[in-house]
């Protein structure tokens, strides 16, 4: 068993990457950087990415805990762990998955204006949230004897899922020597969503002294829905043989990538301007845009009140019999088809960097653009925001960034965030020739055990870059 | 010559990354050992009995009379301790029985759980309930006796195929000068213990 989560969390981890590209961000020697901010800085003059390998992306996270704090070999007894956990965890604590897979990815400048890029490709994301449903774990898990009068909260229900394709095609534009502006669209085709948000009302059990019983179970203003998109259809398929049922759903999934999905559309904006020579900020804003959920659409809703005080005796015809009937009818579960449309989680970036160092190894473009040679050693501040359900996540980085030679160009970040205080990240970008192969690992100081850490990550891929 | 130093790194770090990124002491094996012990509290049986309702119609003021047992004789269904789900992960059941009696006269309650063709099964429970002071009195509060009762896990095993429960109201005789109402609350701690 042990082994096998080593493996598992062993290859996990060669594709692992921060959700805050942290290390990538404005890491101009990369075509990559493009994708976080459309207005980054470009020194080159063509990329590719290799198919399906210019970037592996997963990412990741618990915040409140980890594996470790419920599964440390220890001695102590699993149970008061797990209660531990429960009672240290809050209903804003959440356990994400993000993985990106870039398909294709190209790049190229203008021929008739030399301060154009344009750049585009094709990648695949998934994207998961799960809010921990804390007041729903305390109740399975110790019951409502302790918690008479408490109200269980419904809106600690929260959840999204997505898995879609993003088609995105940039403009980026070097305005002049200071500012250089971008923006990308994008096409999203999504094969299969479900959020579970905004839930509301509470089930409470009431003590009652002075009521017909001692107590009162009251589930009040209940509204609880589950949106989905992809999945009616799948769970119509019907097959006995197992082989030909994966086939179809794999079919089917192949479709919605190629714009066979629910589709939405947004777009990327962002900036780089230099203050003064050394100092430059950037800011980007990435996936602002929306999903409308039209096709394969299902929303499971059930909103009321009921209150139950048990079993009346004698029977008179104003109590029935049966408990579960009367609550399916006091609180229905109704199946709708309408559709719905819904934000993608908007990213916001921003860097502030001064450079020092400058280096003329023959390799810029700085005679034919008229300006000074680059510089070799950078350091700064950034930020990241990513709006989610409940609350948006926040992480702040100091970095510093290296050209150790024409061959090997560095960054070195350290994170504040939700998951950590103590998050080193290293990327390395070799460029042999036109053949570029980056790496990145974030959560250094975890490494040694990464069942303790509660997101770690490494990424890399590999570009042509001219 | 720089270049191979590069790939040296790259291969330095890749591998430092493939070495060290490992889990330590994790033993996923205490997952046998999860065991859900919550407790929960739920209403059971109640019912309000007022004497006014009983008194029959044309009888003269202060004269005895007396109810035949079936009128206050009733059957509810109830079936969440024949489950199997309660027959293997409930631990015990604790009934709490409480009757607020204002009634001047002592009855006895007695209920039974019984099979889906209501033959009894398990012991049949009583309630002793202390005669009241009188209406728009304090009610004179009686419990069960034992309080709680307990019905451990052998007695679930035998309650397994239990779908009702029959309740009585048990009273010598009353008199049409009595008012008064009998309350009976009652409630259900049920003690999960579920393994994974």
């Amino acid at each position: 068993m042990r082994i096998l989560l080593c493996l598992f969390l062993g290859l996990l981890g060669c594709s692992l990457y921060s959700q805050n590209k942290e290390t990538l961000y404005d890491f101009t020697d990369l075509p990559q950087s493009l994708l976080l901010n459309p207005g980054a800085e470009v020194n080159f003059n063509y990329h590719a990415g290799v198919p399906f390998l210019s970037q592996i992306h997963v990412n990741v996270g618990f915040k409140g805990a980890s594996i470790y704090d419920v599964f440390a070999d220890d001695g102590r007894d699993i149970n008061q762990k797990i209660e531990n956990t429960i009672n240290t965890l809050t209903s804003n604590d959440y356990f994400t998955l993000t993985q990106q897979l870039e398909l294709l990815s190209f790049g190229w400048r203008s021929k008739r204006n030399k301060d154009l890029y344009y750049s585009g490709g094709l990648y695949q994301e998934l994207d998961l949230i799960v809010y921990f449903p804390k007041d729903f774990a305390v109740l399975a898990y110790q019951g409502n004897q302790d918690f008479i009068n408490v109200p269980f909260r419904f809106s600690n229900v929260s959840a999204t899922g997505e898995l879609l394709t993003v088609y995105h095609f940039g403009y980026n534009k070097k305005v002049n020597k200071k500012l250089t502006f971008g923006a990308r669209a994008k096409l999203y085709s999504s094969m299969f969503n479900f959020r579970s948000t905004k839930n509301r009302g509470t089930f409470t059990t009431f003590e009652t002294p002075q009521g017909n019983n001692i107590y009162q179970h009251v589930i009040s203003n209940a509204d609880v829905s589950l949106q989905t998109s992809g999945y009616a259809s799948l769970r119509d398929i019907e097959s006995e043989d197992n082989a030909d049922g994966a086939k179809q759903v794999i079919n089917k999934f192949l479709g919605r990538a190629f714009l066979g999905g629910n589709l939405g559309i947004g777009v990327d904006l962002g900036f780089s301007y230099k203050l003064e020579d050394q100092w430059t900020v950037t800011g980007s804003m990435t996936d602002l845009g929306m999903i409308f959920y039209t096709k394969d659409v299902e929303t499971y809703r059930a909103r009321g009140n009921f209150v139950f005080e048990g079993l009346e005796t004698p029977i008179t015809d104003e109590n029935g019999q049966d408990v579960l009937d009367e609550l399916e009818e006091a609180i229905p579960i109704d199946t709708l088809s309408t559709s719905y449309a819904a934000l993608r989680p908007l990213k916001l970036n921003s860097s502030i960097k001064y450079s020092f160092n400058r280096y003329d190894d023959g390799t810029c473009n700085c005679a034919i653009e008229g300006e000074g040679p680059l510089y070799q050693d950078a350091f700064g501040l950034q930020v990241f925001t990513q709006f989610r359900p409940k609350r948006p996540q926040y992480a702040a980085s100091l970095f510093y960034y290296k050209r150790l030679s024409s061959f090997l160009r560095t960054k070195l970040t350290y994170t504040v965030d939700d998951y950590s205080f103590k998050n080193i990240g290293f990327l390395m970008s070799t460029h042999i020739n036109k053949i570029n192969f980056y790496i990145s690992a974030n959560n250094l100081l975890e490494y040694s055990n990464l069942a303790d850490a509660r997101g770690a990550s490494i990424q890399l891929g590999f570009n042509v870059i001219m | 010559m720089k270049t191979k130093k590069t790939y040296a790194l790259l291969l330095f770090f890749s591998a430092i990354m493939s070495t060290v990124s490992c889990v330590k002491e994790l033993d996923f094996e205490q997952l046998d050992d999860v065991v859900l012990t919550p407790v929960f509290e739920a209403d059971f049986i109640y019912s309000e009995f007022d004497i006014e309702e009983y008194i029959p119609d044309g009888l003269p003021p202060d004269t005895e009379f007396t109810l035949p047992p079936e009128v206050l004789r009733d059957t509810v269904n109830y079936d969440l301790v024949g489950t199997d789900f309660a027959v293997d992960n409930l631990d015990r059941v604790e009934l709490t029985i409480e009757v607020r009696n204002t009634i001047e006269r002592p009855f006895l309650i007695q209920f039974q759980f019984l099979t889906q063709n209501e033959q009894p099964l398990g012991q049949l429970y009583s309630v002793p309930v202390q005669a009241g002071m009188g209406a728009g009195t304090q009610p004179v509060i009686s419990f069960s006796d034992p309080n709680p009762i307990v019905l451990d896990n052998a007695t679930l095993n035998q309650l397994s195929s239990a779908q009702k429960i029959a309740t009585e109201i048990i009273v010598t005789s009353l008199n049409t000068d009595l008012r008064g109402v009998l309350n009976i609350r009652s409630k259900a701690s049920y003690y999960v213990n579920y393994e994974l």
